[in-house]
């Protein structure tokens, strides 16, 4: 691996071992393309990641105006997480005790778990709402001031009813609900498919049960540990492999690996691949774990979770196992990654 | 009283025939692309059938997707008349 590359992928880890901690001392005394560095970082996302895990001396090893632009960076993307926060606190004020079915996804619970405020760039957030809800989420959310449209112009335009109609009857998530607030525009994305049509697991994740994350900002009611992870890979199999997803090059960003492999560290002594296994095949979404980990190894290859659950589902699921097996898209992918698959 | 099952088949063939699609609507059909049933085509289908019926089927859109032939809508569609008629 290119030091550049190792450098970043290292860096950008919230919990860190000893030896990456080493690893990283011993990188930053090496001659690096910090161009390089900054381009990386920018068109994955990870400026905030990068500065947030290098200390305050080891910073200093940047070059200066890159060194200045992730600080403003940084304070830039605190300013607008504290304002995100507050509508999510809204949010679960809004949400939480009306018998609705309902959970934070992706940043709210990173947000509230993992990550200090300014180091990931949110621009939406994201809801999991059982279906057969929706009818009392879209009351709710009229009643704080949402509507489901898109923008145009820094304005919202309302969606048809045809709009709506196609999103819901052909895709996982409805038209975004938006609102003015003050000189923005909050965005928030409703799923109410954990996985595709052709694999309803929405009961079975209910069912399993969520839980409320408390950070220091917010609290949010978000799925249990295993079924965020389960809804963390349905959604990483849908990006890395939709049409739409692949013909932008947005299936590649990298701060998607980087958030599933610090979201597993996080939470390390509470999951156990033995649960993460069985879970994943009740959910029958095995394959889809199979290809999300096998790309997150082409990135780290020593975590600890994801190579017992390859190891587990190569003996146990073999047919499974050597479909993968020899296939050339996690190296692809890998090479395509840094570059943006130019 | 409306004959609910009469206009489902009447749209439907309609569709069928907007689509170039030879063939006459029938209880046992699938609702499938190769039956004039698309993703766009079942919202055409869905609104033409709460205009012309006066429902609103916003609350049987889960039923309406999992639905695998017309005679399935046929019943989801009478549900939703009988319940917003009464």
């Amino acid at each position: 691996m290119k030091k550049e590359y190792e450098l970043i992928m290292l860096a950008v880890l919230v919990d860190k071992t000893e030896k990456e901690k080493n690893r990283i001392k011993e990188l930053l005394t090496k001659e690096i393309d910090w161009v390089e560095i900054a381009g990386i970082l920018m068109n994955h996302r990870l400026g905030g990641y990068f500065y947030f895990g290098l200390d305050e001396e080891q910073r200093y090893v940047i070059p200066k105006e890159l060194r200045k632009n992730l600080n403003m960076l940084v304070k830039g993307q605190t300013y607008e997480q504290k304002f995100l926060y507050k509508y999510i606190r809204e949010l679960y004020d809004t949400l939480e005790n009306q018998d609705l079915r309902y959970a934070g996804l992706k940043g709210i619970i990173y947000g509230a778990t993992i990550y200090s405020i300014g180091m990931r760039r949110s621009n939406d957030l994201d809801l999991l709402v059982y279906e057969d809800d929706l009818d009392k989420l879209d009351k709710l959310m009229k009643q704080i001031g949402y509507i489901q449209g898109s923008k145009k112009d820094g304005k919202i335009v309302e969606a048809t009813k045809k709009e709506k109609l196609i999103q819901r009857m052909n895709y996982h998530d409805l038209v975004p609900y938006m609102k003015e607030a003050e000189d923005r525009i909050i965005e928030i994305d409703i799923n109410f498919l954990v996985d595709g049509k052709d694999n309803l697991i929405d009961d079975k994740v209910f069912d399993m049960g969520t839980s409320l994350y408390e950070g220091d900002y917010y609290t949010f009611r978000g799925l249990n540990l295993i079924t965020n992870f389960a809804f963390l890979i349905c959604h990483f199999y849908r990006e890395a492999t939709g049409e739409i997803w692949v013909n932008n090059k947005r299936n590649l960003l990298l701060y998607k690996i980087v958030d599933i492999v610090n979201y597993l560290r996080h939470f390390e002594d509470q999951l156990d691949s033995e649960s993460v296994v069985k879970t994943f095949e009740k959910l029958n979404i095995l394959e889809k774990a199979l290809y999300t980990f096998l790309t997150i190894k082409k990135f780290y290859e020593n975590e600890k979770l994801i190579n017992e659950c390859i190891k587990k589902m190569s003996t146990e699921y073999i047919d499974l196992y050597q479909k993968y097996f020899e296939d050339s898209v996690f190296e692809r992918y890998y090479e395509d990654s840094y570059n943006m698959g130019r | 009283m409306v004959d609910v099952q009469e206009v489902v088949l009447r749209l439907h063939n309609e569709l069928l025939k907007g689509e170039g699609i030879d063939e006459e609507s029938s209880l046992d059909m699938e609702m499938r692309p190769r039956n004039g049933i698309t993703s766009v085509t079942i919202v055409s289908l869905i609104l033409d059938l709460e205009e012309e019926l006066g429902i609103e089927l916003d609350d049987y859109l889960i039923q309406i997707r999992k639905s695998s032939t017309i005679g399935t809508l046929i019943d989801i569609v009478k549900e939703a008349y009988e319940n917003q008629h009464q």
